[in-house]
């Protein structure tokens, strides 16, 4: 009975170990080729991928990190600085399967910084945000439709198109609320101050 | 004999499955902005968590700087470790997109759109940021459970949702994940 309980133990432990052995082993074609990690990664990324864009796994939440840009480089990055109102939702949509973006109608008020392009002749724009409302980042929210901003924007073209995009996310971006101003943040310590005066503000410093 | 072994065994089992402190379940709302945390709505239901890399040795570095800046801060509560992909689903990557203006980004996906299954967490190879460190531990605490905080008073907590350079996690974000855990 001690013998055959030896031989049970036995052949179980050789048999975990051996099962142990196995799961770690690595993975080889009918050819002789392994795969290497890399690969197996890469593949099992695309796997992964594959779920979201079919539906069969969906992203239930969402943050990003954006960068802190001065004063000094939010208006030398941007192209063009307007006053306006988000007036429309024109598209909405993926790219690489899970990379948001929502294009939105904004019509010009004024314009502070233009180009030759970009000027009080044109008095739409189409503006580019980060999320979608499927997949909206929660602390950088989209544009609201019929509410007034600042924005600064950069041209950025890409093969055969132009879009524009609010410089650094939240840097770029001045909510007005009641005739203030508001930035996610509060970035550049400007929350709180009328639009008259940051609009003096802003003139100022195009000209320093 | 049996009887004591087999009584062994049962509470050997019952000890792993009920010490791990886990947490299976997404928690209402908490935190607020002056109180200088807030739950992100849901949280990785563990304090330990597995990944596979799908990127470069250079972002993989700049990962592990953040995990071991985040485990350190948190008094190693919390431990993330790198595994082979045939083994866990959460990844790490890195992603080039010049039009996307955020610098790294975490998400968390699920089948039953309730609690996460897995996570990836993303940095964007076209930007340059203040801290790699300080953002990869940033987006580690997205995963236990800690959302942004953006207003300025808030600015010195490793949640600060903008990448403003070197933050430590700090009392309050400590005793925040100790609340959610």
């Amino acid at each position: 009975m001690r013998k055959n309980k030896k031989a049970f133990w036995g052949l179980a432990v050789f048999g975990f170990g051996l099962s142990i052995t196995l799961y770690f082993a690595e993975d080889s074609s009918p050819h002789g080729n392994s795969l290497t990690e890399e690969q197996i990664a890469e593949a099992k990324e695309a796997e992964l991928e594959k779920r979201v864009a079919t539906g069969e796994e969906i992203e239930i939440s969402t943050d990003a990190i954006f960068p802190f840009l001065t004063e000094a480089e939010l208006y030398a990055e941007a192209d063009l600085v307007v006053l306006g109102t988000v007036s429309s939702l024109l598209h909405e949509y993926m790219i690489d399967t899970d990379v948001p973006f929502s294009e939105f109608s904004f019509t010009v008020d004024k314009y502070l910084k233009s180009n030759k392009n970009y000027n009080s002749s044109k008095k739409e724009l189409n503006i580019t945000q980060d999320g979608n409302t499927l997949s909206e980042f929660e602390s950088y929210p989209l544009l609201e439709i019929g509410k007034q901003y600042v924005l600064f924007l950069k041209i950025h073209s890409e093969e055969d198109s132009e879009k524009l995009l609010i410089v650094g996310g939240p840097n770029g971006r001045y909510d007005i609320e009641n005739g203030y101003m508001k930035q996610i943040g509060n970035l550049h310590q400007l929350n709180g101050i009328s639009i008259d005066k940051f609009l003096t503000h802003i003139e100022r410093k195009l000209t320093e | 004999m049996n009887k004591k072994r087999g009584a062994l065994f049962l509470s050997f089992i019952a000890f792993i499955l009920f010490s791990t402190n886990v947490s299976s379940h997404n928690l209402s709302a908490m935190g607020s902005e002056s109180a200088g945390w807030i739950y992100v709505g849901s949280h990785w239901p563990g304090r330990t968590t597995y990944y596979f890399d799908s990127t470069s040795d250079t972002w993989l570095q700049r990962f592990k700087n953040g995990e071991s800046k985040f485990e350190s801060e948190s008094g190693y509560k919390f431990n993330l470790y790198q595994q082979s992909s045939t083994l866990t689903e959460n990844y790490v990557d890195d992603y080039g997109c010049s039009s996307c203006s955020w610098v790294a980004r975490r998400g968390f996906y699920s089948i039953d759109s309730d609690h996460p299954s897995r996570w990836r967490i993303q940095f964007n190879n076209t930007k340059t940021a203040n801290s790699w460190t300080t953002v990869a531990a940033h987006e580690i605490g997205h995963i236990y459970g800690l959302d942004d905080v953006y207003e300025s008073y808030n600015s010195g907590r490793l949640m600060f949702g903008v990448d403003t350079g070197t933050r430590y996690l700090n009392t309050i974000e400590k005793n925040a994940l100790e609340t959610i855990y």
